[in-house]
C-alpha cells in the first residue's frame, strides 16, 4: 500500500487496508428505548437524528435499528416492531407498528394498552461519521 | 468527530473512529448441519457483570459453508436451551439447511467493540495474540450499561478482526410464495465470505386452505462470488396447530416484523 491504514494478524495476513474501500459496522447508539402509542392514545411517531442518514434506501440498506429487548433474539412469540422512515437529512422517525387483535386474530379497536416499547442498538454500514 | 482519531477508507468512508464502536469477531466455531451449537456466556456480556444485574448484549452471528464446493440454502435457529455449566446465557445456536445433509458451517460471533474489550483475557483475540497493535478509545466518562461506572470504552482493536460489509440490504418478510431478493454482486476473491445471520432466525407463519406454513430468509449460497436471498418455506403443517411442528424446525413464530438487514462481509485474509 502507497498510504494510509494497514492491520495485519499475527500470521502477517492483511485484515484491514485504508488504501481501498473498506465498509465496516459501527455502533453508534445503544439502549435507545422509545414507547409508541396508537394514533389517538399518545404520542404514536418519535423523531431521532441519526449521523449521515441521506435517504430511505440509505437508511434501509446501511443502517441497523437491532432491538435488545425481546425482539431481539425472542423466541418466545411475536413483537412488534416499530417502523422507521427518512424524514430528511441526518433525521428519520420510528412509528407505531402495532396491530390491534383479538385473541383470535380479529381486527378490533384499539386502545391505550396496545402501546409498544421498543429498545434498540443503532448500527452503521460504512459510511462516514 | 471532533477530536480522536479516525481512519478512513479510499472512499473517505469511515472504517473506525474514536466517537463509535466498530463490531469486531470475538469466537469462532464450527458445527454441522441441524446439530446445536453453544454459543459462549462471554459473548453475551458474562464477563460484565454490573452489580446485582448482568449486562447482556446481543452478539451477530455470521455463517457461511466450510466447503468450498457447497451450493445450497441455510438459515438460522437460536434459543436458549444450552447446557454449558456455570453459563447463565446458555444460548445456542444450530445451521438449518435447506438439503437436510451432513454439510459443516464455520460460525463467526461479532460484537461492539465496547463489549468485545470487556472480555476477560484473551480469548476473544481472533486477530493474534500479540500484545501490541493499534486500538482507539473512546473518552472517559462513557457507560456500557446504565449501572456501570463511567469510564472510557475500546472503539478499535487491531487484536480483533472487524467486520467489512461487501453487500447489505434490508429486506420485508414476502408471502406464502418462494421468492428470491438479489442482494447485489460480489467481485471474485478468495476471502472467506460470511452471510449475517440474525435476520434468518425470524419467521413468518402464512394459514392457506388449512394448512400453515412458516417462512424464512435463507442464504441461497451459489460459491464464496454469489450470494443471494431466497424467501422460502422451512415447515408446513395442518392448521391450527402450527406450533406442534416437530423435528428440526421445532421453533415456529410469527416474528418477522418491519425490514431485517442481511448482509455479506469478510474479515480479512487468515479466517
Amino acid at each position: 500500500m502507497a498510504y494510509g491504514f494497514q492491520q495485519r494478524d499475527s500470521n502477517d495476513n492483511v485484515v484491514v487496508d485504508s488504501s481501498a474501500p473498506v465498509q465496516t459496522i459501527s455502533q453508534i447508539d445503544s439502549g435507545l428505548y422509545i414507547t409508541l402509542y396508537p394514533s389517538g392514545f399518545g404520542t404514536n411517531t418519535y423523531t431521532y437524528n441519526l449521523p449521515g442518514v441521506t435517504s430511505q434506501t440509505d437508511l434501509e440498506d446501511n443502517y441497523v435499528f437491532n432491538r435488545t429487548d425481546a425482539g431481539g433474539w425472542n423466541v418466545f412469540g411475536s413483537e412488534r416492531t416499530h417502523s422507521v422512515t427518512y424524514v430528511s437529512a441526518g433525521v428519520v422517525r420510528f412509528q407505531w407498528n402495532g396491530s390491534c387483535l383479538t385473541f383470535l386474530g380479529s381486527p378490533r379497536a384499539c386502545t391505550v394498552f396496545d402501546a409498544v416499547p421498543n429498545t434498540f442498538d443503532v448500527y452503521a454500514i460504512g459510511k462516514t461519521i | 468527530m471532533a477530536y480522536g482519531i479516525s481512519i478512513l477508507d479510499s472512499n473517505g468512508k469511515t472504517i473506525f473512529n474514536s466517537n463509535a464502536y466498530c463490531e469486531l469477531i470475538a469466537y469462532k466455531a464450527t458445527v454441522v448441519d441441524g446439530l446445536w451449537l453453544d454459543i459462549p456466556g462471554w459473548c453475551y456480556g458474562q464477563d460484565q457483570d454490573v452489580g446485582s444485574t448482568f449486562y447482556t448484549h446481543t452478539p451477530t452471528i455470521y455463517a457461511r459453508p466450510l466447503s468450498a464446493s457447497y451450493a445450497g440454502e441455510f438459515c438460522m435457529q437460536v434459543d436458549a436451551g444450552g447446557s454449558v455449566s456455570g453459563d447463565r446465557y446458555n444460548r445456542r445456536i444450530r445451521i438449518l439447511d435447506k438439503a437436510s445433509g451432513t454439510n459443516t458451517f464455520e460460525i463467526v460471533v461479532a460484537m461492539p467493540a465496547k463489549d468485545w474489550g470487556g472480555i476477560s483475557g484473551a480469548k476473544a483475540h481472533q486477530s493474534g495474540t500479540s500484545s501490541y497493535g493499534c486500538e482507539a478509545y473512546s473518552a472517559g466518562g462513557q457507560k456500557f450499561h446504565a449501572a456501570s461506572s463511567a469510564g472510557q470504552y475500546i472503539t478499535y482493536s487491531s487484536l480483533g478482526r472487524p467486520s467489512k460489509v461487501l453487500l447489505a440490504k434490508g429486506v420485508l418478510p414476502g408471502s406464502n410464495a418462494i421468492a428470491t431478493t438479489n442482494i447485489g454482486s460480489l467481485t471474485t476473491s478468495t476471502t472467506k465470505r460470511y452471510c449475517r445471520m440474525t435476520g434468518t432466525q425470524y419467521g413468518h407463519v402464512e394459514y392457506v386452505s388449512g394448512v400453515s406454513s412458516e417462512f424464512r430468509q435463507h442464504y441461497s449460497w451459489a460459491s464464496n462470488n454469489s450470494v443471494g436471498l431466497k424467501w422460502t418455506n422451512i415447515a408446513t403443517a395442518t392448521s391450527p396447530a402450527h406450533f406442534a411442528y416437530s423435528g428440526r424446525s421445532s421453533i415456529i413464530l410469527d416474528n418477522y416484523d418491519g425490514k431485517q438487514l442481511f448482509a455479506i462481509a469478510d474479515f480479512g485474509l487468515g479466517m
